[in-house]
């Protein structure tokens, strides 16, 4: 029973951390309707920034997020200036090729910079106990961040100007062009904001996880996952998918032989039920 | 349209390096020799992944089939009987029934459902092989037998028949019915609806296909080296770079994943004798260039100065810039 419990809360704050990570992606794809393969390796490159901050820096690890958010919105304005942004209008095969080739490349970037290795913080946290269970204090703390987080930009999305304006471009760009909204300004913005929650899901990899060059390609195949349980555009359903997933997760890493093992093995197999079954996602909406 | 894909090069080119293509092992040294039949494995799976992009869609996990092949082979070998036609067919009905159970649940969705699906089959396969001591080893893996008593130059044209089925396989696929829903389907997949053509039956079409020989690849690749390790096949390091080949060269000729294969791997051993070490960044960087400036691939550059009509261009391509 203690097991148990302790299992469910590791499960809900590592999900917290595929959150934010799959927000970045899911908001790009709403609103861009582009499927980005490098979004990964945008995470762990935030994640290295945290651990290097924290590392050369001596900086403390919580104000190394927001640095870590700043650093990845630049520099992915510069990927989205010189690169992504030619391919908007080009058929999909195209963009997948052409993000999977920017993941490749800065995987294996960093593969050569900061070797195969994995590294940690290795921060001394106050352990909190609630009854039999505990956690540390950096992991509640996080993830209460990455929920807020998410939450502002559901409702950012959902309640304000940009975010009504967001929705319009990406349901007809053509008829939001004709409202004299400036579609690609709104593109630039929907990419920076991704990125910046790209680096912050890094920061928050660095802190509770580890960083290393293969991080970000383990982080988007959850979040792949992810998003086909809560189907393509759906907001909301992310975060209860992704707190599914860190469940699912930390129950087979406790019960199965050589649990933590078969993580990747568990993305593809929730894909592919998913898809097999609810072609739309658990909840079903129509979704093309 | 089907006519300049094929006489992209003339007729006499093509009976030249095929002149070549035979003399090779008299003319080169046998470690040359035994090389070259390393790059053909690339150019068989090249081929295979053409057929499936010509649909439009795009594969990341071509490596879970070429390891698939590549272990049905030396399972079959070590526990059942030491005979290359049955593994090869076994390797071909393993990749195939994969193939159409992947792709009967992933390409009835729109979009890019399929490509994050092959990119996780492929880490799956891996996690599986890596765990499963018993029977394939896990990490240690299993030996097997070379052909033909390890003569190199019977496993190089034993190498460069398989080529040539492949290629005929392309060429067939392509002058089917399959060629033209492909065409159909990648430019426009409500059109191919509406005259008739299930774009679902031809995509799972494509990617059997596509698989198929992959797993033919696989199974040849196993007695090409002599030993299986999960690494070694379910890699996605061999994925990056068939695609970066496939592209290259012009995923969507007949012609060009072989040229692109070509040219990129002689240019990777050339390399590998000065840098050792981070040559996939090198595929990634062709990826994105090629994507970005000749998304057709090398070919086009060839075929718009032939037909010299960039209606042609942007009809049969992807890109637009």
């Amino acid at each position: 029973m203690d097991n148990l419990l302790q299992a469910v809360l590791n499960g809900v704050l590592t999900g917290g951390v595929y959150l934010v990570v799959t927000l970045g992606i899911a908001l790009v794809f709403g609103i861009m309707r582009l499927m980005n393969f490098a979004h990964g390796e945008f995470v762990m490159l935030g994640a290295y920034t945290t651990f290097w901050c924290f590392t050369l820096l001596g900086m403390n690890p919580y104000i190394s997020l927001i640095l870590s958010a700043l650093v990845l919105f630049v520099f992915d304005l510069i990927v989205y200036k010189g690169l992504i942004e030619h391919i908007l209008d080009a058929p999909s095969i195209n963009q997948v090729l052409l993000t999977f080739g920017i993941s490749v490349i800065l995987q294996n970037l960093a593969l050569i910079l900061w070797s195969a290795n994995s590294v940690a913080l290795n921060l001394k946290t106050k352990v909190i106990k609630i009854g039999v269970i505990q956690a540390g204090q950096d992991r509640i703390i996080l993830f209460l961040i990455g929920l807020a987080v998410t939450i502002l930009i559901i409702l950012l999305l959902k309640k304000t100007y940009v975010g009504k304006t967001m929705s319009a471009v990406s349901q007809n760009r053509k008829a939001a062009y004709l409202l004299g909204i400036n579609v690609p300004f709104f593109y630039l913005i929907s990419f920076g904001l991704a990125s910046a929650l790209a680096g912050l899901a890094g920061g928050l990899v660095a802190i509770v996880m580890y960083s290393s060059p293969y991080v970000g390609g383990k982080l988007g195949l959850r979040a792949f996952a992810i998003l086909t349980m809560a189907g393509l555009g759906n907001f909301n359903t992310i975060i209860v998918a992704s707190l599914i997933m860190g469940l699912i997760e930390s129950f087979v890493g406790i019960y199965v032989p050589q649990g933590p093992g078969w993580a990747e093995g568990i993305s593809f197999l929730i894909i592919l039920v998913v898809l097999a079954f609810r072609p739309a996602g658990l909840k079903g909406a129509r979704a093309e | 349209m089907k006519n300049t894909q094929l006489r992209l090069l003339p007729e006499g080119l093509y009976i030249a390096i095929g002149v070549f293509a035979l003399a090779l092992p008299f003319l080169l040294d046998l470690y040359l020799v035994h090389l070259t039949t390393g790059v053909l494995v690339y150019v068989i799976l090249s081929i295979g992944l053409s057929v499936l992009t010509k649909t439009g869609q795009v594969s990341i996990g071509q490596a879970a089939f070429f390891g698939a092949g590549a272990y049905t082979a030396a399972i079959i070998s070590k526990f059942i009987y030491q005979s290359v036609l049955l593994e090869f067919v076994g390797a071909l009905v393993v990749t195939v029934i994969l193939a159409i159970f992947l792709g009967y649940v992933t390409l009835r969705m729109k979009g890019i459902f399929f490509s994050i699906a092959t990119l996780a089959f492929t880490e799956s396969l891996l996690v599986l092989a890596i765990n499963e001591r018993k029977i394939i080893g896990g990490a240690t893996g299993i030996i097997v037998k070379p052909l033909f008593g390890n003569n190199m130059v019977m496993i190089y044209y034993f190498a460069l028949a398989l080529t040539l089925i492949s290629l005929l396989t392309s060429y067939i696929a392509n002058k089917s019915k399959l060629g033209y829903a492909s065409l159909v389907i990648k430019n426009d997949e409500r059109l191919a609806n509406s005259i008739g053509i299930n774009p679902t039956k031809y995509k799972i079409a494509a990617f059997v296909i596509s698989a198929a020989l992959s797993g033919l690849a696989g199974a040849f690749y196993v007695h090409y080296v002599t030993f299986i390790v999960p690494n070694d096949v379910f890699n996605l390091s061999i994925s990056v770079s068939i695609l970066a080949m496939t592209i290259f060269g012009g995923a969507y000729s007949f012609i060009g994943p072989v040229i692109g294969t070509i040219v990129l791997k002689l240019v990777e051993e050339l390399l590998r004798q000065k840098i050792t070490y981070g040559h996939q960044i090198g595929y990634g960087i062709i990826l994105v260039i090629t994507i970005l400036f000749i998304p057709n691939g090398l070919v086009s550059l060839w075929k718009s100065r032939r037909i010299s009509s960039t209606r042609q261009a942007n009809k049969t391509g992807g890109g637009t810039l």
